[in-house]
């Protein structure tokens, strides 16, 4: 009755949103439905396409300059639409991001809010206002950043200066995002502008050089607000890397809201089944979702961008507790997906079996990833074939999908790819 | 002729020795130790270091009402029986008026605000609810007290606060669960108490003591005989003792018994159970129950003669008269239904007889005279040596009990090996100071001591005289070959102790302050093994009781030791054990009544509260989430301990008396000279790599379950130190899921336990043996699984609590062959090598938390000897570091501006060292900044414990601050605390960061295997956090 494919996607995370993007881009109708905030809308903000630290040990191993590598084309079209993420050239050399743990690490690319340190000129100063916040001390990260040999080679000097960005009672404890939303106010940012201004002429009376000022993740919810500060201050201002859940998280889903909004049919409600039913996919949300989420909905296409087991598109589900008395009520095997679709879940290539246990399988060894293999927890997903498609019509993206590693540039590649598909497959 | 004359003579002998005893007994009393004076006097003087509650006197019952929030009023009866004044606080509501919610993380500041405008006396009630979640706190209503008269006498209710301190005649006769289910089972009570009287042997205790309770009995009887089908059951479960039955009958009825604790099988064959086995089946006719009971009932009276005419052939005369004086006793007291029971049941039967002396030419038996009464052991052959000891290679074995190694200095009974077995080193360990008199604390109250111990031991010695003589005289010959040190060449150090935990803190702290220069080496860090992962309770002991109640004795009196030096560390835990219900169930709990009540004697003495018997709808009452077909429940009481805490305390005493503490460093090898004599040690620092040489006169290994391994540095083969390591596990829950602990038993029938422990529940424990790597030692998913499977059959809901972690450490229990794990003794034992040709090493092996400061106390008074020092031991009067004072927490908060929670927290690791870390914040205010918002860590007291506690690495600081073992799992905290770390220590800030990822490792490990559906998505999670901001492979950044 539709001339154009109906493609549901589920899950609104990166891969959702790139699968929305690119079924959209492939004249599909669009139904997103979204279940609340994933593993997407906790990230910090890094954007890589393959593990960092792989990257790096693998540079450092071969002995050759650490490179951002090439992109597909489509990827990076995706990510200039969505506008919250920069970025770096591919063949130069990658993003520098100092992390609250006193770290710094490389990245393809970063939030917008984020202070690369590779854009510093050499011999720069960066400078961090000590802020009464927990998570933030001031002069041990700088100290713990500058020691770090990445600064070292890029030339990079940290330091810490006084200052009091906080306002309001009780600042120094909230979390970290709601500092940041905080900052979406033009006035309070000017507040921040201000007294940004005042630790740049302290330090610069006291002959010290200022070149960037490195803040926690504080700097806006709705977008980032790190250009409009560096171009009052004639400096580069940004965010350190923070740790799950912070203002990065939030900014990107404000930037897949403008994306996605006049493209898709955004239903927010989690999917309890996809089935086929007389040749067509019926996609049945869970009944505990809103008024008017409650109907089935037909699809030509689904996309499963449920995400991970971080996610909560995978979840584990111990043997004890659907056993009150000792012993599980069935065989099974203990992950499964959120919810009940004809696909296979599979890890390290193979299928995942029944274990010859009847209270699952034991994660001693496979909790906690070595730097020679990823943990069992960030590799069970879908098992799927080519284009991604698990089963007939139904296709696999993001974290979701087995033995991928979970990085925000490879989910966006597999959802683009699995949105195009599903657009275009015609039974 | 001549035999009678020497039976006649000997008897006289016997009559003079009692009446010595007597008089001796007299004049303990006259000083005011008699158990009597005790209950009276000392306890009064007691202020409760924990304000929880004190004992009065009998004539001054006090009881204490509450009256609105926070008014503490008294209401003074006059009446007969002890009294409870208490103390608490009011049970905390939050705002809207719930009581027992604990308040979420992000309900502190509400909770800040509500504090700020607290009245002073409700803000000490909100402090207790801000450590304990107001649930526990409604636990500790268990303190409550409603008291409402009933037949005249005023007892206190079960359930509402059921253990007022009776008289124990009157909770007998009248008072509490007794009274319920009759005194017919009631005579199981007496007899087993008139049992005990009976194994301590003087006569004269049991007169004075028991005396009245013949009358009780004899009701007793009477009403036992219109229900017999309970004392039936008792008869049968008597007969089964040793039998497969006991199965069916668990662990506690058994100890309730006096049989041994072993469960099936009875291998330890204890004297009592064994006589009661052997009376009950010489009851002829079984179908007839009214002589079943009689057979019961006769094990009471009968079996003191039985007792004293076995063992010796030639003590007819003295059985005979004794069973005369028996008799009249029995008439005296019990009145004529004794009469007639002692008419058919005073003959020993006769197969009962040969068996007896079977038992005891063979070995078997264990040493009937130990408690034997007086004239009991003076027919008593030497006992012959041991095996154990023999395959020691005569190696001198001290064993744990200050009793035993006293007996043994004088060479008295159980210690008849040393008799045979004196040697050089016998006469150094025991040679100075032997005749020293038992030393008592006056600071503390004393034990319900055996009453006439004195005595009894004043007895022994005349009667050991002939015997003792030529040992004692080796003794006083012997060469003190070990002390002569003084022309020796100087060394480093006195000692070199090697293992951190609280058995080498210990010493280390007891031989620094006698005088001693001590170095202390630790491998990985201060709590590392066993101590650090124990259930973190001192108990009392409850398990030897039966068998060995002076182990009862010293752990009770150590725990209560360890109360008194470091009050900050302890907090209370209530036990609910439930019996369920199965066959017997009822029998099996008026004995658990009864042994508890057996137990409460020695409570006072770490100020635990007496047992409470609950019916099944208080037990649900108390805590609501138990299920299951409950017939009763017992409570009783112990302390809870931070093991991480208490080593560090030890240790940064010791170095406070000039000890060297290392930790991370590890011993390499303990060099001997030509004679084999110890002269130093080598060593090397795991972190950085640097070694040394330490020269040294003694090396005390104190290693645990390594014991063997540190042995084996000093060329000594690892047998000559053995342990048998057994692995035990713990599960840690994300809060306090329970009031109290509760009592389960597992698949096999253990007794496992949920308790409360600090802001978490803990599930333990397990008990293997294991040959893993001990630095490695970690739960696994079974093992997990085993306990909370065992916990679910009464708390079913533990199936959904979240478990954030798991830890496991490696008991270092003598060595046996043969014996379950369970039943392997938790002695100690300090092994000279002096006899393996290694003077100068000594090892401590066995042991436990609660016992620590006494194992300590024992390998120093060696020390002591072996260096001529006069210097006693102090370590119970001398409170350990933040001991001294008591801090208020909210003051502390006040003044240093961080929530009162965080204070308590502080308040509870540190005591009133607190306050060194409030003067840093108070210099650096900053650093009241939380590092660890879980368990509230301020950046002070991170610098704090790396600074003074001998912290080196993040896992070190978590030990001593549980600093990243709350529900976060160190996510957010370990680097920060790595970055601290590094700056502290001055290394690059990437080993922080390296340090940090090990950390991290090493939780995630102990968490995977009790993964639940949100656990393992927030592990997923971690995972992604730790890849984002520091990487998961170790690259260059690492050191």
């Amino acid at each position: 009755m539709n001339a154009r494919p109906r493609v549901v996607v589920i899950g609104a995370g990166a891969a959702g949103t790139a699968a929305c993007y690119a079924a959209h881009a492939a004249g599909a109708e669009v139904v997103l439905f979204d279940g609340g905030p994933g593993a997407t809308s906790l990230s910090t903000g890094a954007v890589d396409a393959t593990p960092w630290e792989q990257r790096a040990a693998a540079a450092a191993t071969l002995g050759l300059a650490l490179v951002a590598e090439p992109l597909p084309a489509e990827v990076e079209a995706f990510v200039t639409a969505l506008g919250c993420w920069q970025l770096v050239p591919a063949g130069g050399p990658p993003a520098w991001l100092a992390t609250e743990s006193g770290r710094l690490r490389s990245a393809r690319g970063h939030d917008r809010a984020l202070l690369s340190l590779a854009g510093l000129p050499h011999g720069a100063r960066v400078v961090l206002p000590r802020v009464e916040r927990a998570e933030w001390d001031a002069d041990a990260l700088a100290r713990a950043l500058a020691a770090d040999p990445a600064a070292r080679a890029l030339g990079v000097a940290l330091g810490a200066a006084d200052a009091d960005l906080l306002r309001l009672h009780g600042e120094e404890r909230i979390p970290a995002a709601d500092l940041a939303a905080r900052h979406d106010d033009p006035e309070r940012l000017a507040f921040l502008g201000a007294r940004l201004e005042r630790v740049v002429a302290d330090e610069r009376r006291r002959d010290r050089r200022v070149d960037a000022l490195l803040l926690g993740p504080w700097l806006g919810s709705r977008e980032a607000r790190a250009r409009e500060l560096g171009e009052r201050l004639g400096l580069c201002v940004g965010e350190v890397l923070g740790t799950l859940g912070g203002a990065p998280g939030l900014r990107l889903e404000a930037a897949r809201a403008r994306l996605l909004g006049p493209r898709v049919d955004l239903v927010p409600a989690r999917v309890r089944s996809v089935a086929r039913v007389d040749g067509e996919l019926v996609v049945r949300p869970a009944a505990s979702s809103r008024a008017g989420a409650g109907a089935p909905t037909r699809a030509d296409a689904v996309v499963l961008a449920t995400g991970g087991l971080a996610g909560g598109g995978i979840r584990y589900v111990a043997a004890e507790q659907d056993a009150p008395r000792g012993a599980p009520a069935r065989a099974r095997v203990p992950f499964a997906l959120s919810l009940e679709a004809p696909v296979r879940l599979g890890v390290h290539g193979e299928d995942l079996d029944i274990t010859s246990s009847t209270l699952g399988p034991s994660l001693d060894e496979v909790g906690w990833p070595t730097s020679a293999a990823p943990s069992l927890l960030e590799s069970v997903g879908l098992r799927a074939g080519p284009h991604r498609e698990l089963a007939p019509g139904i296709f696999g993206a993001g974290d979701a999908l087995a033995d991928r590693p979970r990085t925000l540039l490879g989910a966006v590649a597999t959802g683009l790819e699995a949105g195009r598909a599903a657009a275009e497959r015609r039974d | 002729m001549e035999r009678s004359s020497a039976r006649l003579r000997q008897r006289r002998e016997l009559d003079g020795l009692r009446r010595l005893a007597r008089q001796l007994d007299r004049a303990e009393r006259a000083r005011g130790h008699g158990p009597r004076a005790r209950r009276r006097g000392e306890l009064r003087a007691d202020a409760d270091p924990l304000g929880v509650d004190l004992r009065v006197g009998e004539r001054e019952q006090q009881l204490v009402a509450r009256r609105g929030p926070g008014c503490i009023q008294e209401r003074r009866e006059q009446g007969t029986g002890t009294g409870l004044v208490r103390c608490r606080p009011d049970p905390v509501r939050d705002e809207d008026g719930v009581e027992g919610t604990r308040a979420p993380v992000e309900a502190e500041d509400a909770r800040d605000r509500t504090l700020a405008r607290a009245p002073r006396r409700q803000r000490e009630a909100l402090e207790v609810s801000a450590v304990e979640p107001a649930r526990h706190e409604r636990a500790l209503d268990l303190r409550d007290e409603r008291v409402e008269p009933i037949g005249g006498l005023e007892r206190p209710v079960v359930g509402g606060r059921a253990h007022a301190q009776v008289d124990d005649r009157e909770r007998r006769v009248d008072a509490g669960p007794v009274h319920r289910l009759g005194h017919d089972v009631g005579v199981a009570v007496e007899v087993d108490h008139e049992i005990e009287a009976a194994r301590r042997g003087n006569e004269r205790v049991r007169q004075a003591q028991h005396a009245p309770r013949y009358g009780a009995l004899s009701g007793a009887i009477e009403l036992g005989r219109r229900s017999l089908v309970r004392v039936r059951g008792l008869a049968r479960l008597c007969r089964v003792r040793r039998g497969a039955g006991l199965v069916g009958l668990g662990r506690a009825s058994v100890i309730a018994c006096g049989a041994d604790s072993a469960g099936e099988g009875g291998r330890r064959d204890d004297e009592r159970s064994r006589i009661e086995l052997r009376r009950a089946r010489s009851v002829a006719p079984r179908r007839d129950g009214e002589r079943r009971l009689r057979g019961v009932v006769s094990v009471a009276r009968a079996r003191v003669p039985e007792r004293q005419g076995a063992p010796g052939r030639d003590g007819g005369e003295a059985h005979g008269a004794d069973c005369e004086a028996q008799g009249g006793r029995a008439r005296r007291g019990a009145g004529r239904v004794a009469e007639r029971a002692s008419g058919s049941e005073r003959a020993p039967h006769p197969h009962g007889h040969r068996r007896w002396r079977r038992a005891l030419t063979r070995g078997r038996a264990r040493p009937v005279a130990a408690h034997a009464p007086a004239q009991g052991v003076a027919c008593r052959p030497p006992r012959p040596p041991q095996g154990d000891r023999a395959r020691l290679g005569g190696a001198q074995v001290v064993r744990g009990s200050p009793a035993r190694a006293r007996r043994r200095r004088l060479g008295l009974p159980r210690g008849a090996c040393l008799r045979h077995r004196a040697t050089a080193t016998t006469a150094a360990l025991v040679g100075p100071s032997s005749r020293r008199p038992r030393r008592s604390h006056p600071a503390w109250p004393q034990a319900p001591r055996r009453p006439g111990r004195f005595a009894r031991n004043a007895v022994r010695r005349l009667c050991y005289t002939q015997t003792v003589k030529e040992p004692r005289a080796a003794l006083a010959r012997a060469p003190r070959t070990l002390a002569a040190t003084s022309g020796e060449s100087p060394r480093d150090v006195d000692v070199a102790i090697i293992g951190g935990g609280v058995n080498g803190t210990g010493v280390a702290r007891d031989a620094a302050m006698r005088g001693l220069r001590v170095a202390l080496f630790e491998r990985n860090d201060l709590a590392f093994g066993a101590s650090g992962n124990s259930s973190g309770m001192i108990h009392g002991g409850v398990r030897y009781l039966t068998y060995d109640p002076e182990v009862t004795e010293k752990s009770c009196r150590d725990s209560g030791h360890i109360q008194a030096i470091a009050p900050h560390l302890l907090f209370r835990i209530p036990f609910l054990m439930p019996v369920p219900r199965r066959r017997h169930a009822r029998i099996l709990a008026v004995l658990m009544d009864a042994f508890f009540a057996a137990y409460d004697r020695y409570q006072p003495l770490k100020r635990g509260k007496p047992h409470t018997r609950l019916t099944p709808e208080e037990l649900r009452q108390l805590e609501p989430g138990i299920e299951g077909d409950i017939v009763a429940a017992m409570t009783f009481d112990e302390w809870g301990i931070d093991g991480g805490r208490l080593c560090a305390a030890n240790a940064l005493d010791a170095a406070e008396r000039g000890a060297k503490v290392h930790v991370g460093v590890t011993v390499e090898q303990i060099e001997r000279d030509a004679d084999g004599a110890v002269t130093a040690v080598r060593y090397r620092d795991r972190h950085d790599g640097r070694g040394g040489r330490l020269t040294t006169h003694v090396v005390v290994n104190a290693t645990g379950a390594w014991a063997p391994i540190t042995a084996s540095l000093g060329a000594l083969a690892p047998v000559h130190a053995r342990v048998r390591p057994g692995k035990g596990i713990h599960v840690v829950l994300d809060r306090r899921v329970s009031n109290y602990a509760v009592m389960a038993e597992s698949i096999d029938r253990r007794a496992i336990f949920v308790e409360p422990w600090q802001n978490v529940s803990i599930i333990g424990t397990t008990d293997d043996d294991y040959y893993g790597d001990l630095d490695q030692v970690s739960a696994t998913t079974e093992e997990v699984r085993y306990l909370v499977e065992g916990i679910a059959r009464v708390l079913p809901s533990i199936r959904s609590a979240r478990i954030i972690g798991t830890y496991a450490g490696v008991r270092p229990t003598l060595h046996a062959w043969g014996k379950l794990e369970d039943q392997l003794s938790r002695e100690h034992e300090i092994i000279d090598h002096t006899a393996h040709g290694a003077p100068g090493l000594y090892s401590m092996i066995g042991g436990k938390l609660a016992s620590y400061r006494l194992f300590a106390e024992e390998m120093t008074d060696i020390l002591a000897r072996r260096f001529s020092l006069s210097s006693r031991c102090t370590t119970h009067r001398s409170p350990l570091p933040g001991g001294e004072a008591e801090v208020s927490p909210f003051a502390l908060a006040e003044r240093i501006g961080v929530d009162a929670v965080a204070a308590r927290r502080l308040v509870y690791r540190h005591g009133a060292r607190a306050e060194r870390i409030a003067e840093r914040i108070a210099r650096r205010p900053r650093e009241a900044l939380a590092v660890c918002t879980c368990e509230p860590v301020t950046e002070a007291e991170v610098r704090h414990v790396v600074r003074h506690e001998f912290a080196r690495t993040v896992g070190d600081v978590a030990r001593r601050t549980r600093l990243g073992l709350g529900p976060c799992g160190g996510v957010r905290c370990a680097a920060r605390c790595g970055a601290i770390v590094a700056e502290e220590r001055e290394l690059a800030p990437g080993a922080g960061a390296h340090q940090a990822l090990e950390f991290l490792r090493r939780q995630a490990r102990t968490r995977v295997v009790g993964l639940g559906p949100e656990q393992a998505q927030q592990e997923a999670l971690g995972i992604a956090t730790v890849r984002a901001q520091l990487g998961i492979a170790h690259d260059e950044a690492g050191e």
